[in-house]
């Protein structure tokens, strides 16, 4: 008796560790293409303002200065509400000559990554 | 009777035991290779275009980075000037793989004698203003990545 409940312990253990795993690599995957796409609007942004995020990536002006793309699943970019997974919001915020973007990309409720780009206007 | 039953007993405890071991291995593998496929797609994935745009970012000054067509083949040129002498570092995909050539200006060298980096299928390359567009086309797919140009700000 004592054989069976300590090898049930054991795999219960075993399990939950590979399912630990699974989750933290799909965590990982998920803030890897979270990332990539944060850059790609970092480096439109940089080049060319919100011109750029609108005429590269596609961004919807979703207010003034809040611009959005979305995503599926598999971070190929969607119309909005059409099958998307992933939303990439662009707050763009003007003072001094510099125009500050923060750039979200988020799911449902939470915010898988955030980074902040400044850009020199004059 | 007594003890064949305790045998009988034993013996599936112990199957079930094996049984229990070998699928637990089988899920332990089965995750293990998913998370090593992945580390991997997303290494080739982009450690190319990782790689471009970290030659740009070393060699960008103004009008120093441009795309040429040379040989039929889209090459990304890279110039630098060291002490009046103008060099150029192109970037391209001959021969299914990425290479680099670092040359001096006017070399007659041919495309062929550039340095293998990676294995890929063909590369673009799209100068809009400040904004380089980089494609790689490799085996796990099209790797699209965007670098603005610092020096033209």
């Amino acid at each position: 008796m004592i054989d069976v409940l300590f090898f049930a312990v054991a795999a219960a253990i075993c399990l939950s560790v590979f399912a630990r795993a699974y989750k933290m690599s799909f965590v990982s995957r998920e803030k890897n293409q979270a990332v990539v796409c944060a850059q790609q609007a970092v480096e439109c942004f940089k080049a060319s303002g919100e011109e750029g995020l609108k005429a590269v990536l596609g961004a919807e002006k979703e207010q003034d200065g809040v611009y959005a793309v979305y995503y599926n699943r598999e971070f190929q970019p969607v119309q909005a509400g059409e099958d998307s997974a992933y939303a990439m919001r662009i707050i763009i915020l003007r003072e001094d000559g510099m125009a500050k973007a923060r750039v979200l990309v988020e799911k449902a409720d939470t915010t898988v990554f955030e980074i902040e780009v400044k850009k020199y206007e004059g | 009777m007594e003890h064949r039953m305790e045998s009988v007993f034993t013996l599936s405890l112990f199957l079930v035991f094996t049984l229990s071991m070998t699928m637990l291995m089988a899920i332990g593998a089965g995750v293990y290779q998913r998370i090593s496929a992945y580390s991997e797609l997303n290494y080739e994935g982009r450690v190319c275009t990782a790689y471009i745009v970290n030659k740009i970012r070393a060699c960008d000054s103004a009008d120093m980075v441009s795309v040429e067509e040379r040989e039929g083949i889209p090459v990304l040129v890279l110039t630098e000037d060291f002490g009046g002498t103008l060099c150029e570092t192109l970037i391209y995909c001959y021969g299914g793989t990425i290479r680099e050539l670092f040359v001096k200006k006017d070399n007659p060298l041919t495309l062929d004698a550039g340095l293998e980096i990676y294995d890929a299928l063909g590369a673009r390359f799209e100068l809009d203003g400040n904004l380089l567009k980089i494609e790689v086309d490799t085996a796990q797919g099209l790797q699209t990545q965007y670098a603005a140009l610092r020096s033209g700000e």
